[in-house]
């Protein structure tokens, strides 16, 4: 940004610069440029190093995303988990497109990359939710049975059982509640 | 060649140069405009020269009309950089402050 700031306000300067000093402030302009130039170069090689990053992202979350809908039983969870491969495969599919597109198709992909991101929070947010509903189940059935049994050993079981299924659903609901991604982070840690 | 034809050719194709750089819509239009005026004070120029004495006064008086619409052009031009400028600058804050990377933010920054 500094070096854009720099360019413009040298080009502001030169409009106004009489004759005899314009060729000293084109040549500062010149100077400017090549910089911006630069630190243009520079910023592309970064963002496409978070690009990249971001793609291998998703790539794993397809993959986790195949692996538990390959475990699920529950239709709806099976349902969301559909979905959110197919939204995360456009996505990267969007992505590697964005990255091959000449410079006038861009600023389209980059919109509708933007709308399939959030699809992809919505398709997330749907797989959490089943996740929580098939949670709640197995907690209801956990404390069913441990109304029933009488063994010492497995009711310890399956109190234990039941706290950590009550704190699988509570973590699952600060994660949807949460917007910060370093806090959305913090939690699936 | 006279010292004035020489410098609008000069300016005509310093237009040329910035027409092919130029990347926004608004500026390149700007940009041909003050081509099309700067073009036309050439011709006139070229038509002083070989028109007899009688007509000289009309085409010069041309010429001063021409050359005031060259410079509203050319201060169009300038306007429209300045706003191109602008942009680019608050497009550069917009995507700092989009930034999550630490080192794409830095390097937005520089």
């Amino acid at each position: 940004m500094k070096a854009a700031e720099k360019v413009a306000a040298l080009r502001k300067a030169l409009f106004k610069a009489p004759k005899a000093k314009k060729a000293a402030i084109k040549a500062k302009l010149a100077k400017a440029k090549a910089a911006l130039r630069k630190a243009t170069v520079s910023v592309k090689k970064h963002t496409s190093r978070v690009d990249r990053a971001h793609t291998r992202k998703v790539k794993a979350a397809i993959r986790a995303a195949k692996a538990a809908l390959a475990k699920a039983k529950d239709p709806v969870k099976k349902a969301a988990l559909k979905a959110k491969i197919a939204v995360a495969k456009k996505l990267v599919a969007l992505k590697q497109k964005l990255a091959k597109a000449p410079a006038h198709k861009k600023a389209a992909i980059r919109a509708k990359i933007s709308a399939v991101k959030k699809q992809l929070a919505k398709a997330n947010r749907k797989v959490l939710k089943a996740s929580n509903q098939v949670a709640y189940r197995k907690l209801a059935i956990a404390k069913k049975r441990l109304a029933v049994t009488k063994n010492p050993q497995r009711k310890a079981a399956l109190r234990a059982q039941i706290r950590a299924a009550k704190k699988v659903i509570a973590l699952r609901k600060q994660l949807l509640k949460a917007s910060n991604p370093k806090v959305k982070a913090a939690i699936k840690a | 060649m006279g010292k004035r034809t020489a410098a609008i050719k000069a300016k005509i194709a310093s237009i040329k140069a910035k027409i092919a750089k130029a990347k926004s819509p608004e500026r390149l239009a700007a940009l041909k405009a003050q081509l099309k005026v700067a073009k036309k004070v050439a011709a006139l120029r070229k038509a002083l020269k070989a028109a007899p004495e009688s007509k000289r006064l009309a085409i010069r008086a041309k010429i001063a009309r021409v050359q005031a619409k060259l410079r509203a052009a050319t201060k169009n031009v300038q306007r429209v950089t300045k706003k191109v400028d602008a942009k680019r600058v608050a497009k550069i804050q917009a995507r700092i402050a989009a930034a999550t990377d630490p080192k794409r933010k830095r390097a937005l920054r520089k």
